[in-house]
């Protein structure tokens, strides 16, 4: 056990770094330089820009030194909690991801928590129902929203609630601390798109990890012995079909926190996603550099915990 | 469900059936087998067609602005509606057909196309190539795809070829992962180990031998990605990242209309509408065809 986590370790760091310097050249083989662009477009032609406004330019930003340098630069303080500072206000960048990592996650989470309460029942349905027209319906529906652009479906979404109810979701949000009522109304609709979606996939896998269980020798012995349906279900079926499902559940979160770009974007929540394209139109580059290392380490990390704990479950992943 | 009663019911089918049946009946036993598969293949073929003859169909020129018809809702001579340039939805989405297929495909082929050859490659030779191969592939995986693709777009500019290139980013690491697994089984077979026997060089066996066996996953791979490309490319579109005028996306039809939703519903509608029933097509399809080509698969 421990030599299988030291090894998955051993392969995280690595490919840590390769994430980081890859972003890192993304973004650095862009033509021209920013410094330049800053000088020359903002000042008046005759003033005279000399070679030290050019140094000092760009020590303020960071782009000193051969660009080994200001990676080295970049992932030593990355590693060490910062995130280097924003060009747009100055501002480091840490502290403007931190309240709209919460917003992201409060976001993922109640997404996730809606994808599971329909997903859960709906798969076990399906699988119970088992090629029959409930199961076609399941799995049309979930294909459907798998398959429609979510900005699509919240901007028609809110077109339906406007005629019909003439409510609109508010415009601002509010930390659930200091508004609960508007941070709900706020969050519920793109939750609940976010979460249908994320229900199809989760819902095929219930069904298909019930199926898989329902063939096993002791579910069989159950209904042998006559047991009622219900229970065998219940009891012997679901305990052991949805643990990976569950698993997943908990690190979807997790990895929906880089997927909510689009949504966050629809109904104006001040995400981590929202702030990446925020530092893209103004090309803040410390603030997109960070934010996808960020999202890339997380999503690493989680799959890491993933792996980790299969291997508690299922000791043969450890051998392979 | 690959249950023994099913597949005895297949073979006996199999030999049943008229060796030359019309090709009329072959679809309705497909049908019958698969009624979502055949819907996902005549969706898809049905989208095809559109593209095709786009010109054809369109009533009106995609681009044509009519200022007397502004934001008129659909009738007998504007099927969609008209948006706000008064130009007719539905010849738009026509025409954006071509678009979506070809930002699409092309986007599928070079991701798939890379991702195999890389794929045949590494679970071809294995040990130290392959390791290496693996950890670009965890690395290229560890960004949320709308991610990886609008920091191209955002670097490179948001050219037909930076998007397409963009969304083949994201397609490429799945494609080495399928190939490589099959690969991995291939190599273990009789007649590879036949083909070293009698001397053939590596290049031979991995281009005779190999890559025809990965015809399949290779298939299966790119029609289950034909959706995720064009949804990735509506997303880019939404953000404002995506192929730029004067082309007909479906994704920025959408994005332009929201600020009329109220008004003009259905531009906002039919475009959706039609992303959602062509991802819909290449879902179906691409699950039909891996229950033909890999009947273990069945039911997942």
């Amino acid at each position: 056990m421990r030599n299988y986590i030291i090894r998955r370790l051993a392969l995280f760091i690595p490919t840590a770094f390769g994430v980081s310097l890859f972003i890192f050249m993304m973004l650095h083989v862009i033509p021209g330089d920013y410094a330049t662009s800053l000088l020359l477009s903002g000042t008046d032609r005759t003033i005279e820009v000399t070679e030290e406004d050019f140094e000092r330019v760009r020590k303020r930003l960071g782009l000193d030194g051969s660009l080994p340098e200001q990676y080295l630069r970049w992932v030593g303080n990355f590693a060490r909690g910062d995130f280097g500072t924003s060009w747009t206000n100055r501002r480091p960048v840490l502290d403007r991801m931190k309240p709209r990592l919460l917003v992201s996650a409060e976001l993922a989470f109640l997404a996730v928590l809606i994808a599971v309460v329909i997903a859960i029942p709906g798969g076990i349905l399906a699988a119970a129902r088992r090629d029959t027209w409930v199961d076609y319906v399941f799995r049309v529906v979930s294909i459907g929203f798998e398959s429609a652009p979510n900005f699509w479906l919240a901007l028609l979404t809110i077109l339906v609630l406007l005629a019909v109810f003439g409510w609109l979701p508010p415009l601002e949000y509010k930390p659930p601390w200091v508004d609960p009522w508007t941070n709900f109304q706020t969050l519920f609709l793109p939750a609940i798109i976010v979460g249908a979606r994320s229900s199809a996939g989760m819902l095929r896998m219930t069904r298909s990890s019930v199926l898989e269980v329902m063939r096993e020798d002791y579910v069989r012995t159950a209904d042998a012995k006559g047991l009622k349906r219900p229970r065998v279900l219940f009891v012997h079926v679901l305990r052991n079909a949805l643990l990976p499902v569950i698993t997943l559940a908990g690190f979807e979160v997790v990895i929906l926190m880089g997927g909510l770009v689009v949504i966050e974007q629809v109904f104006n929540v001040p995400g981590i996603g929202k702030l990446l394209i925020q530092g893209i139109s103004g090309r803040d580059y410390p603030v997109v550099q960070a934010i996808v290392m960020f999202v890339a380490v997380i999503v690493l990390v989680a799959n890491l915990l993933v792996d980790i704990l299969y291997s508690v479950f299922d000791p043969r992943i450890r051998y392979s | 469900m690959a249950s023994s009663s099913e597949i005895n019911r297949d073979q006996i089918g199999d030999l049943t059936m008229p060796r030359r049946a019309s090709m009329l009946s072959q679809m309705g036993f497909y049908f019958r087998r698969k009624p979502l598969g055949a819907i996902g293949v005549l969706i898809v073929a049905f989208v095809a067609i559109v593209a095709l003859f786009a010109p054809w169909i369109a009533p009106f020129e995609y681009q044509a602005q009519n200022y007397d018809a502004i934001n008129v809702a659909p009738n007998l001579t504007h099927f969609f509606g008209t948006d706000n340039f008064g130009r007719d939805s539905f010849s738009r989405i026509v025409a954006g057909a071509r678009i979506s297929l070809l930002v699409g495909f092309a986007a599928v082929i070079v991701g798939t196309g890379l991702g195999a050859m890389l794929g045949l490659f590494s679970g071809y030779y294995m040990g130290k190539f392959d390791a290496i191969v693996q950890r670009l592939v965890d690395m290229w995986m560890s960004f949320p795809d709308l991610i990886l693709a609008l920091t191209v777009v955002a670097v490179f500019g948001n050219t037909l070829t930076n998007v397409i290139l963009a969304i083949a980013a994201t397609i490429m690491p799945r494609g080495v992962r399928v190939i490589r697994a099959s690969t991995i089984g291939l190599r273990e077979t009789d007649y590879v180990t036949a083909a070293h026997a009698i001397g053939a060089s590596s290049t031979r066996i991995i281009l005779r031998h190999i890559l025809p066996n990965t015809v399949a996953p290779f298939l299966i791979i790119m029609s289950s990605m034909f959706g995720t490309a064009i949804l990735t490319e509506a997303g880019l579109s939404y953000l404002g990242l995506g192929i730029s005028e004067p082309f007909p996306s479906w994704g920025r039809m959408v994005t332009v209309a929201a600020q009329y939703a109220v008004t003009a519903p259905w531009i906002v509608i039919f475009p959706g509408l039609a992303i959602m029933f062509t991802v819909m097509g290449f879902a179906f399809a691409g699950d039909a065809l891996r229950d033909i080509f890999d009947p273990r698969l069945r039911g997942e």
